[in-house]
């Protein structure tokens, strides 16, 4: 494409193996680097270059972190009577963000998929049975709510239930602040089975 | 529920045609291959996506054409919507309702059809797939939460079925208690309406038929006694048959037990219809059983589906034939292909299509 910048060229080649970026954006992407001050593309080399060498996996909950155990697992306020149980480090992020929850996560890395080559294996779920001890009362499950989602919690379920611990799932239902007359009718009978006395 | 027009484009062979229809009776005559059970199909496609026989969108792309796309009117109550769906070579589907994009289920949530045609036969005749199929497409009419059940169980069972193709994975498959947990759903669901059904079309048979019985009996393939009806004991019974059949499903490599592997009876005067029945009598089954939905659909919905009848006088004598119009009394429309003039039809509350050289002619 551009054979007198071969620099460029492997600049874009790299920038579509991002998700979600073809051939054109990266083309972009690259085009508005070359025009940004020198110190500011730098700062994005840096910050990949950092999250490469300094972030890791944290040992306990497999969250994505730059100290082990991450700043979740070393927090003594945390309780840690209750678990709750995340697909990907994303979640966690998002679930933190909820008020109401100070307990400790899990990161499983995924979920169960053998059509992608990911079984049970693949995913740190005996790390997680490891964790279940006297302390533990609760472990809540909040996988995504789509087959996989769904069947991963199922089987969790079944081998956390003979450790002696409560296992929840996290509620299906309205999004706060929709209207009831654009849910569909799936959405709405689930949320109706799980309604709940006030 | 009335579609009260249509327009067809790049459909099977019509290439470009519109019709306005009337409430009550819509008969369309024409020589064989004419086209009238193509417009029967694109009807049935307008309210629920689907063919009726089956048929994939590519097959019914009009030939030399890359696009299909059809358009209608539907009236259900004093609300009118509008509907399109349009299928391009490419692969690409799109279903509007009232411009709105929309997913399939969204079809069924809002619209229902019951068609008959000369392939329905196979419910009685054909595999078991073929009974299935019955069950899955107005069940789902039925209840939106079913076809979701439905397809949630398909997505699990390939899971599934993944699994135990990669047998280097030891231990138990990570997806039985899914597979589990919707398939009894499913297996409940499906005992409930057979129930219901059994009673209907059993009615519809002895008085079309002057009085021979039919017995429709279902046959889930996860073991269960005759009176279940408890979502625990179906979760039990199928853990149990999975657990039984483990060693053969390794060697197999495939799911041996659940929904996908259910099948219908059916009994004539007490004997298997698959192997006692003449055609005649299959087809009156047939025609007993999609009444049975017919009603079933019409009492939960509060609202009369479509009903699309293809050729349903073939290989009917005159009795059975004038007991049958005398049940169309009852439909809020219908819609009606035959290629020779039946004299019973001769009233004038009908209006009457002339579909030849590829176009829909008003009588």
């Amino acid at each position: 494409m551009f054979k007198s910048a071969e620099s460029v060229e492997r600049l874009i080649t790299q920038l579509s193996r991002l998700p979600g970026i073809g051939r054109k954006s990266a083309g972009r992407l690259a085009f508005y680097l070359l025009k940004i001050p020198k110190e500011e593309a730098l700062e994005l080399a840096q910050a990949i270059q950092d999250i490469k060498e300094k972030v890791g996996f944290c040992a306990i909950c497999n969250n994505i972190s730059e100290s082990d155990p991450c700043h979740i697992c070393s927090d003594s306020e945390r309780r840690n009577d209750v678990i709750c149980v995340v697909e990907e480090a994303v979640d966690l992020a998002a679930l933190d963000k909820a008020e109401g929850f100070g307990g400790r996560y899990h990161v499983l890395g995924g979920r169960i998929s053998p059509l992608d080559g990911i079984g049970p294996d693949d995913l740190k779920i005996k790390e997680l049975l490891a964790r279940i001890d006297d302390k533990v009362k609760e472990v809540i499950i909040a996988t995504n709510p789509n087959v996989e989602g769904e069947a991963t919690a199922l089987y969790l379920a079944k081998l956390l239930k003979p450790l002696g611990v409560k296992v929840t799932r996290i509620a299906r239902g309205l999004p706060v602040g929709s209207d009831l007359e654009y849910a569909d009718g799936v959405t709405l009978s689930r949320a109706l089975e799980g309604r709940q006395e006030i | 529920m009335i579609v009260s027009s249509i327009k067809l484009t790049s459909f099977r062979n019509f290439e470009n045609v519109s019709a306005i229809f009337s409430d009550g009776a819509n008969i369309f005559f024409g020589k064989n291959g004419a086209g009238k059970s193509n417009l029967l199909e694109a009807i049935f496609l307008t309210l629920l996506g689907k063919s009726p026989r089956g048929a994939r969108d590519a097959v019914m792309v009009a030939e030399g054409a890359n696009f299909y796309r059809v358009e209608g009117e539907v009236r259900t109550g004093k609300q009118t919507q509008s509907v399109a769906i349009a299928y391009d070579t490419g692969g690409r589907k799109k279903i509007t309702i009232d411009k709105t994009p929309s997913r399939n289920s969204g079809l069924f949530e809002r619209f229902s059809a019951v068609s008959f045609g000369p392939t329905d036969l196979e419910i009685l005749s054909g595999p078991p797939s073929k009974r299935r199929e019955y069950i899955n497409i107005y069940l789902s009419q039925a209840s939106a939460k079913h076809l979701s059940y439905l397809s949630d169980y398909h997505k699990a069972l390939e899971q599934r079925n993944a699994f135990l193709r990669q047998n280097e994975y030891g231990g138990a498959n990570p997806y039985d208690e899914m597979v589990i947990e919707l398939g009894s759903q499913i297996t409940l669901q499906r005992k409930l309406f057979l129930e219901i059904i059994s009673g209907d079309a059993g009615e519809y048979h002895a008085n079309i038929s002057d009085g021979q019985n039919l017995k429709t009996a279902y046959t889930p393939s996860v073991e269960l006694n005759d009176d279940f009806g408890d979502i625990k004991l179906i979760k039990l019974q199928f853990e149990k048959t999975i657990g039984r059949l483990k060693e053969r499903e390794k060697i197999l490599q495939t799911s041996l037990v659940g929904p996908h592997r259910d099948d219908i009876d059916f009994y004539i005067n007490g004997r298997p219809a698959r192997t006692h029945a003449s055609q005649g009598e299959m087809r009156t089954a047939a025609i007993a059983l999609k009444l049975a939905v017919f009603d079933y659909l019409k009492r939960i919905q509060k609202i009369s589906p479509l009903l699309l009848l293809d050729e349903i006088f073939a290989e009917l004598d005159i009795s059975r034939r004038r007991k049958l119009i005398d049940s169309f009394g009852q439909f809020e429309q219908l819609f009606l292909t035959t290629a020779t003039d039946i004299p019973e039809l001769a009233s004038n509350e009908r209006k009457k299509f002339v579909i030849e050289n590829n176009s829909i002619n008003p009588e």
